[in-house]
């Protein structure tokens, strides 16, 4: 048995849950191998025995003040049945923003296009224009799903990849002319 | 499992609670209230923050409760919302600015002076500093397999990745947390031989 094997087996060891050949196996590396054998100690020195591991409880007015919450909605069966129905709130809303920002994107990538076809004073060529605005179209879709998903790190790379494309375009397409 | 009856018993409280009983809701509440809040506060680190999360949690699960499909178990039902509220506050705490003591470990030890020994529970409890110093990623696996005890295939189910997934990263998260506490360790020697 390699080391390597070895250490990936070492804490289902120590939890006494490996197969019967698996754990003689480990057994004899460890006899002969001092590297894993230290690993082993170091595994053991962090004891998840129950008294450490002691449960926190909550506070104890917890349930009143959860059911305070909950006595003015509706039962869960009904709001299993409004969620079924298309509208709601919160999924149309964060939609209608999502839709919203990928239009202004892709409006945003045809608007640079032409912006550029014109400060270049002349039509570009046709795969060209197809291409950039296939480009923020799919840049609209990414901030779409980012900003339906969670507002995160995804949407802001998803701009920032967006104002990075947008310059790239204006150097390679408008600079080389002056 | 051992509690053939007591599954039975929940099965009636979650039927009642699905149509409205708000009695056999609050007694859901209290069976998993210590499981939801624990798990809250190990994942992300304070009390007050458990508790906000906690109630949270409970309100989805009161939300979604109307969905809850029979054949799961409902344990693992519940854990998974919890869990992946706690995940997503995570996710979230990461776009926000941090007090200094969250990133700075000696920032909160300057305050705990004699008298600051006593200030919480929580600076008593060793796991608690240790599992914050543990990468978020990590956090979750071992959470649910050491303080809720569950079994690495439904940690799989719940987390939705592979089960040797689960596997590799309780083992890399014991690793560094084994290494963490042997450090504390020869500090604390260090410190008692002075
Ligand atoms: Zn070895």
């Amino acid at each position: 048995m390699r080391c390597r094997e070895c250490e990936s087996m070492l804490w289902v060891y120590l939890d006494d849950e490996l197969p019967e050949g698996e754990r003689r196996a480990v057994s004899s590396h460890l006899a002969g191998c001092p590297r894993c054998a230290q690993a082993l100690d170091q595994l053991r020195a962090f004891p998840l025995q129950a008294a450490r591991l002691h449960v926190v409880p909550p506070p104890p007015d917890f349930t009143a003040r959860l059911m305070q919450r909950i006595t003015p909605l509706p039962t869960p069966q009904e709001l299993a049945l409004q969620r079924d129905r298309p509208g709601g709130w919160q999924g149309p809303l964060g939609m209608a923003v999502a839709f919203s920002a990928a239009a202004a994107a892709i409006f945003l990538g045809l608007l640079s296009t032409a912006a550029l076809a014109l400060a270049g004073g002349q039509r570009l060529p046709l795969e060209f224009g197809n291409s950039a605005s296939g480009i923020a179209n799919a840049i609209g879709a990414g901030v779409a799903v980012a900003l339906w998903q969670h507002l995160s790190w995804a949407v802001i790379i998803t701009l920032v990849g967006m104002v990075a494309t947008l310059t790239i375009l204006w150097f390679r397409v408008v600079t080389p002319r002056h | 499992m051992v509690a053939y009856g007591i599954h039975t018993e929940e099965a009636v409280l979650i039927e009642a609670a699905k149509t409205g009983d708000q009695e056999a809701f609050r007694q859901i509440v209290e069976r998993y209230q210590g499981a939801v809040y624990n798990l809250a506060y190990r994942m992300l680190g304070t009390p007050e923050e458990a508790e906000d999360a906690a109630q949270e949690i409970f309100v989805r699960i009161y939300r979604q409760l109307g969905r809850y499909d029979m054949e799961r178990k409902f344990s693992t039902w519940t854990l998974a919302i919890a869990t992946n509220y706690c995940i997503d506050q995570l996710r979230r705490r990461r776009m926000q600015f941090v007090p200094l003591q969250n990133i700075i470990p000696w920032a909160r030890a300057r305050e705990s002076g004699p008298e600051g020994e006593a200030l919480s529970s929580e600076s008593r409890d060793e796991m608690q500093r240790l599992l914050k110093r543990l990468p978020e990623k990590y956090r979750a696996p071992l959470v649910l397999r050491y303080w809720e005890e569950l079994s690495c295939a439904e940690i799989a189910e719940i987390l939705g990745v592979p089960e040797g997934t689960i596997k590799t990263q309780i083992h890399r998260a014991r690793k560094q947390l084994g290494k963490m506490l042997e450090g504390a360790e020869e500090r604390q020697d260090a410190l008692s031989r002075v």
